[in-house]
């Protein structure tokens, strides 16, 4: 037995833990005696839908992710070829132990054969299959930053013509969800950052500063760690999302808020509380307000240099009427008032 | 697992780049920026020749944001500064609708 044979054969030993088997063809949506091209096709079509940076689907990353190595394996012939040969008689998600001997015999090593291209946090079964970055050293990135902050060094190091950045597998869009109440006022938020370069995933304290927008990207920065600086490949970017909130809906740093009048609030004026980022104000309504109106509150809104805005959108609800006496003030209105709320609709469409 | 706190500092709340230091953030060399700025992936704020060049901190996401769309959709740089464009602007759109599709209590 020669020293090849024996790392082969060591290989399923290196396993630890249970192996889902991956339906490439299932990921693609295509058939398994799909052609080149079909696959191709049916890659551009995935990664329009679920690139991150274009996706609106909300678990955009994992699916890319998903699809990039179904990919990976089904676009190379000898990678399709050696999938195909474990059979069609497995469920995605089933539990997978490669063949006795597998590597073997096939006249290639698939070990070593994974180009950094492919190492992009595949799957364990992608790595049971074909080897490749769980042996590597970087692929540990033994705590800190420089697992995931390391990712933007080596691009520029090789040059730029097409599939420079091939190798920059690692670098992944990553957002963080904030709370708006955080985003206001700043604080102390834990994230976690989906697996990179093969590592697991990790979570990280950070401290979010007060007055962050939605879509806005922040640094961060480690502390203290050698060769990190300003824009220094030591640093991380993350994308804020704003989580929706059930009453302010922001846009840039303006807030809006749907206020609920009573007519005679709307008709008579009233002094009303409403809520903002920073707490309960107290605001006038003016006599003879209309549903749908503006107010602003100026300085109410995000908070920030300048700080947004609060608008309130007058929303008049009317109550119901319960008793004899409550419908009978409708009626006492309704015969006061010669109103025709439709008068201008009617106007216009005449 | 870290427990140390990782400050955030927002991009635009610092001063502009130079063309070296976006080259450092993106781990790119000077040319391949200005190949980047012919084609409108990001627009220098101020200068008239490279070495003046002054970037906003945002064109760090728009380059990053290119080159993933290359590497990923397989589109040119060109292509890239208009999908980027389109993305900006999607994203403005969409907290447009929410603002304008009312209180999200009442849509259930």
């Amino acid at each position: 037995m020669t020293g090849r044979d024996a790392a082969r054969l060591s290989f399923p030993q290196e396993v630890h833990g249970r192996v889902e088997y991956k339906d490439y063809y299932k990921v693609m949506g295509v058939e398994r005696d799909a052609s080149q091209e079909e696959i191709k096709r049916a890659y551009r079509k995935l990664a329009r839908k679920y690139h991150p940076d274009v996706s609106k689907e909300p678990d955009a990353e994992t699916r890319f992710q998903e699809v990039q190595e179904a990919y990976a394996v089904l676009k190379d012939p000898e990678k399709r070829t050696a999938y195909d040969q474990l059979g069609s008689g497995w469920r995605e998600g089933q539990d997978f132990r490669p063949p006795p001997g597998w590597g073997a015999d096939r006249g290639f090593q698939y070990s070593g054969n994974v180009s950094e291209e492919d190492a992009r946090a595949f799957s364990d079964f992608f790595e049971e299959l074909f080897g490749g970055g769980r042996a590597r050293g970087h692929r540990t990135g033994a705590g800190g930053f420089g697992g995931f902050g390391a990712d933007f060094g080596g691009a520029g190091a090789r040059g730029f013509g097409e599939g420079a950045f091939h190798g920059r597998g690692q670098d992944h869009v990553a957002r963080v969800e904030v709370p708006l109440e955080i985003a206001h006022t700043g604080g102390q938020q834990r994230i976690t950052l989906p697996a990179q370069d093969g590592g697991e995933s990790r979570s990280l304290n950070v401290r979010i500063p007060a007055g962050v927008t939605d879509g806005q990207h922040i640094r961060l920065s480690g502390q203290g760690g050698a060769g990190v600086g300003r824009g220094g490949k030591g640093d991380l970017y993350l994308e804020i999302r704003l989580k929706p909130h059930p009453v302010f809906r922001v846009e840039g740093r303006d807030v809006h808020v749907d206020l609920p009048i009573a007519p005679w609030e709307a008709a008579l004026g009233e002094s009303v509380k409403v809520p903002t980022l920073g707490g309960e104000v107290e605001t006038r309504i003016r006599a003879g307000a209309k549903s749908g109106q503006r107010m602003r509150l100026k300085g109410r809104g995000l908070s920030g240099s300048p700080a947004g805005d609060q608008y309130l959108h007058l929303k008049i609800v009317a109550p119901e009427p319960r008793d004899d006496r409550q419908r009978k003030l409708y009626e006492e209105m309704r015969d006061a008032f010669d109103f025709d709320p439709r008068a201008e609709l009617r106007r216009r469409t005449a | 697992m870290s427990r140390e706190t990782w400050i955030a500092t927002p991009l635009d709340a610092e001063g502009p780049l130079s063309l070296g230091e976006i080259c450092r953030a993106c781990g790119l060399q000077a040319d391949y920026v200005i190949d980047m700025v012919q084609v409108g992936v990001v627009e220098p704020i101020e200068g008239r020749h490279p070495a003046d060049w002054r970037f906003h901190p945002h064109a760090i996401v728009r380059v990053r944001r290119a080159l993933r769309l290359r590497r990923d959709l397989a589109v040119d740089l060109g292509g890239a500064a208009l999908v980027l464009d389109l993305i900006e602007e999607v994203r403005e759109l969409r907290q447009r609708v929410r603002v304008l599709e009312g209180d999200p209590l009442q849509r259930g």
